[in-house]
């Protein structure tokens, strides 16, 4: 689901000076079109932004690791150890951006719970949500007490799965606020996993 | 119409021509600057090579001694001197204060200074009063001066290595004896990391692999992912306490109780630490050790079987490997997810070593490339690609989680460990009482939860916050990491936009003492060094700066009038001249004329892209 095009077309035009031959750069440009030299990153830019992706929460792991490696190639610190010293500082604040995107993208339920966060502002917390007060407390006293914690185990992945796929399906219809509630649930039942050392396909 | 060539934005190495005046600048060189022993090493079109002593070895022992007349003897010399005048294994000391060391067990293998309470710990030999980074120091200018000698060229650049588990103290100490010795350094790399990009340029490994780094006084793990061109750390682990160092004291503990001996003597116990790596290397090829011990009044037979030995190392490799255990664990990966094994460090040229660490990865390790060299390489080979340019990139990672102290002396992470380096986070603090000005920001490493059991790196604190009621004041606090993995930390009440770059003084940095006593001594030959090097950064700036104007003013020179356009040329051709002379201060001021001179350039420039924008033309 991508962001909607003539919403980008009609972005006002922003230009900087660069920082090397002080001409125009434009808004999202990381280099200077004149003389090549590596630009300050936008402080707002978004995670999408900083890896050159499309935005959308539909990524492949595989997209993810191209498009990291593509970009954090062409700035890294050590591309710059003999250019100007403003370039060396932008280095280093663009590959702590684009780190940083990378760290929250490619994780899917992260990535969700970004998608939400950049498109309406909803943060998903990590509190148990309130709806869910009751199973919770029956699932953690049966792991805390049963022998069979397999079987715990199996219904923990299952919540998460069920949980995770709401999420999605409701993104699709673009039912933020129902979404958030799913991925909060999902980010829950992650959470009890780790404790009980129940590793979650997370894909 | 001629075309211009254009390279890929950011894949250029930059500017060719440049490259000759830069050997004036001198070469750059990998060094190991390791627990027990050193090496230096300098890499030609990516094949690397050791630099030999007089004796053809090519690790140098990092030890120095100081004699009665305080003359101090670094490297194969320093070991011949008397036991006690000499100082070994000084990187364990690296950022520690002396309460750290004495609380630890290795107390006793340092003729420690008792009189200093802050700072980084101090030693004493001879009545000389001596820091471990002047240890360090003295060595990397052996060093420095064994390459230099060889090449006959001046060596002022080099990729210094550390253990990836070295906290940010440590790091910035080993950064100071490098500058220090007049060495600038290009990149700290970590020395796992290192050893992975030499086996990974020259044998192209691809796929998951674990490097198994065990020297003489450390142990590091890291897990990395090796693919054509890019070489990415996923984790990393350790212990900078652990090495085989540990193996020699343990098989003197097992001499002295099996003679009944309980208070050894320092010369004593020194002499039988050298009888304890003989046997160490001995039994690499033989089955038991024997040898008539005479000291003093003490006489015995010091003995010590391979079964032996393979009981003290047991416990030592076992802790090694829980390390290995919690790295994986930690990126859920499994031993069957590895392509392999390397092995790196003195250590692991143990036949008994060797065969724990494959019995644990169920793999036969790689040591194709010796393990005492392997780092050194790995430090040449990204020197010549940080100085000439290459196609590999090393992505590494924060080895130890970072953050400050809240109520209650508990600390809150403000970076993980594992966390991708370069890496920059904020985050937002408030007062805690009404009217509060002042805040006091105390930065940590480690992983556990109250501040006493994490490594205090620095302390400031933000003054100037406008008294407001309890938890109204917003104080966001910038943490970044470089690509050398060293912290630089910001403060900045957000509310009324006091802004505050505070200088942090790391708590276990030079004493105020001993940085005084430096310059008296004149070690800051460095002083000289400094100037030099800010020549040269004005230099390459100014150099920069014109490139970059040059090719503005021949893809838009066409929007300026004559006269304006001669004006700005006639600058650039003095400024040009200047960029190869010595006078930087003129070459500065000629600079900023040069801003002036082009002020209205840029102007027109900017103003052109913006009208072209809006009226929908490319520009």
């Amino acid at each position: 689901m991508c962001k909607k095009e003539e919403q980008r077309g009609v972005e006002i035009p922003v230009f900087f000076s660069c920082s090397g031959c002080r001409g125009p750069v434009s808004f999202n440009d990381i280099f200077c079109s004149c003389c090549e030299s590596l630009q300050k990153p936008n402080a707002n830019i978004s995670h999408y932004g900083a890896l050159d992706l499309p935005s959308s929460f539909y990524l492949t792991e595989d997209q993810i690791e191209k498009a990291y490696k593509k970009r954090i190639t062409q700035v890294h610190p050590d591309r710059f150890t003999d250019a100007l010293e403003s370039e060396k500082k932008h280095a280093t604040l663009w590959s702590a951006a684009i780190n940083k995107a990378y760290e929250a993208l490619k994780d899917p339920l992260e990535r969700l719970k970004y998608w939400v966060f950049l498109e309406k502002s909803i943060p998903v917390d990590e509190s148990p949500p309130v709806e869910l007060l009751s199973a919770i407390m029956e699932v953690e006293e049966a792991l805390n007490n049963t022998n069979d914690k397999d079987a715990w185990k199996k219904k923990i992945e299952k919540s998460y799965k069920g949980a995770f796929s709401a999420s999605v399906k409701s993104l699709e219809k673009s039912e933020y606020e129902k979404a958030a509630a799913f991925l909060k649930e999902a980010t829950y039942w992650l959470k009890v996993g780790r404790r009980y050392n129940i590793s979650i396909g997370n894909k | 119409m001629k075309l211009l060539q254009l390279c890929e934005p950011g894949q250029t190495p930059l500017p060719h021509e440049e490259r000759k005046n830069k050997e004036n600048e001198g070469l750059a060189v990998g060094i190991d600057l390791g627990t027990t022993h050193s090496l230096i090493a300098f890499s030609v079109q990516g094949s690397p090579r050791v630099f030999k002593g007089e004796q053809e070895k090519p690790l140098v022992p990092s030890a120095i001694a100081i004699d009665e007349k305080g003359n101090k003897k670094v490297g194969e010399e320093a070991l011949l001197c008397n036991p006690q005048h000499i100082i070994r294994s000084a990187k364990r000391l690296m950022g520690k204060s002396l309460q750290d060391v004495q609380m630890s067990s290795m107390a006793r293998a340092y003729p420690l200074d008792p009189d200093n309470d802050k700072g980084m710990v101090g030693l004493k030999v001879n009545g000389v009063r001596i820091t471990p980074i002047e240890v360090g120091m003295c060595i990397l200018d052996f060093l420095k001066k064994r390459a230099e000698k060889f090449l006959n060229l001046p060596i002022n650049k080099a990729v210094i290595t550390v253990p990836a588990y070295f906290d940010d103290a440590a790091r910035k100490a080993t950064q100071e004896a490098a500058s220090l010795s007049g060495i600038k350094v290009l990149r700290l790399i970590n020395e796992p990391t290192a050893a992975a990009l030499a086996y990974g340029l020259d044998q192209g490994l691809e796929g998951l692999y674990i490097v198994y780094d065990f020297g003489g006084g450390t142990f590091d793990v890291s897990l990395l992912s090796l693919e054509k061109e890019v070489f990415r750390v996923i984790a990393t682990g350790g212990n900078t306490q652990l090495g085989g160092d540990d193996i020699d004291q343990s098989i003197v503990q097992h001499w002295l109780e099996k003679n009944g001996l309980k208070n050894p003597s320092t010369r004593l116990y020194q002499q039988l630490l050298f009888f304890a790596k003989k046997a160490k290397e001995y039994l690499s090829s033989n089955k038991k050790f024997i040898e008539n011990f005479k000291s003093g009044e003490n006489k015995f037979t010091l003995h010590l079987t391979l079964k032996d030995l393979e009981k003290i190392v047991d416990p030592i490799v076992q802790k090694t490997l829980n390390c290995c255990t919690q790295v994986l664990e930690d990126k859920q990966k499994s031993i069957q997810d590895l392509k392999g094994v390397v092995l790196v460090g003195g250590t692991t040229k143990m036949p008994c070593v060797q065969e724990k660490v494959a019995t644990y990865f169920k793999k036969e390790p790689l040591c194709t490339i010796d393990p005492e060299k392997v780092v050194a390489y790995g430090a040449a080979l990204q020197a010549e690609a940080l100085t000439t340019g290459a196609n590999h990139l090393l992505l590494d990672v924060l080895p130890l989680s970072l953050g400050i102290e809240t109520m209650g002396g508990l600390t809150e992470k403000i970076i993980d460990r594992n966390t991708p380096i370069p890496a920059v986070k904020r985050q937002e603090f408030t007062t805690y009482q009404d009217g509060q000005s002042g805040m006091l920001i105390h930065v940590v490493q480690g992983e556990r939860e109250k501040v006493e059991d994490c490594r205090s790196l620095a302390s400031f604190s933000l003054k100037g916050i406008p008294p407001q009621v309890a938890g109204q004041a917003r104080i966001e606090v910038t943490f970044q990491v470089d690509a050398d993995g060293l912290l630089t930390v910001r403060a900045q009440e957000k509310k009324t936009g006091i802004h505050q770059e505070v200088q942090v003084k790391a708590t276990y940095g030079l004493h105020k003492k001993d940085a005084e006593r430096l310059v008296r001594e004149g070690f800051y030959h460095a002083k000289e060094d400094m100037a030099k090097r800010q020549i040269i950064q004005e230099q390459v700036e100014a150099q920069r700066i014109l490139q970059a104007l040059e090719k503005a003013l021949e893809k838009e020179g066409s929007l300026l009038a004559p006269l304006e356009r001669k004006l700005i040329d006639q600058q650039k051709n003095v400024c040009k001249k200047l960029c190869s002379s010595t006078d930087y201060q003129t070459l500065k001021k000629e600079m900023e004329k040069l801003e002036q001179v082009t002020e209205n350039f840029a102007k027109m420039r900017m103003n052109q892209a913006i009208q072209a924008s809006f009226s929908g033309k490319k520009i």
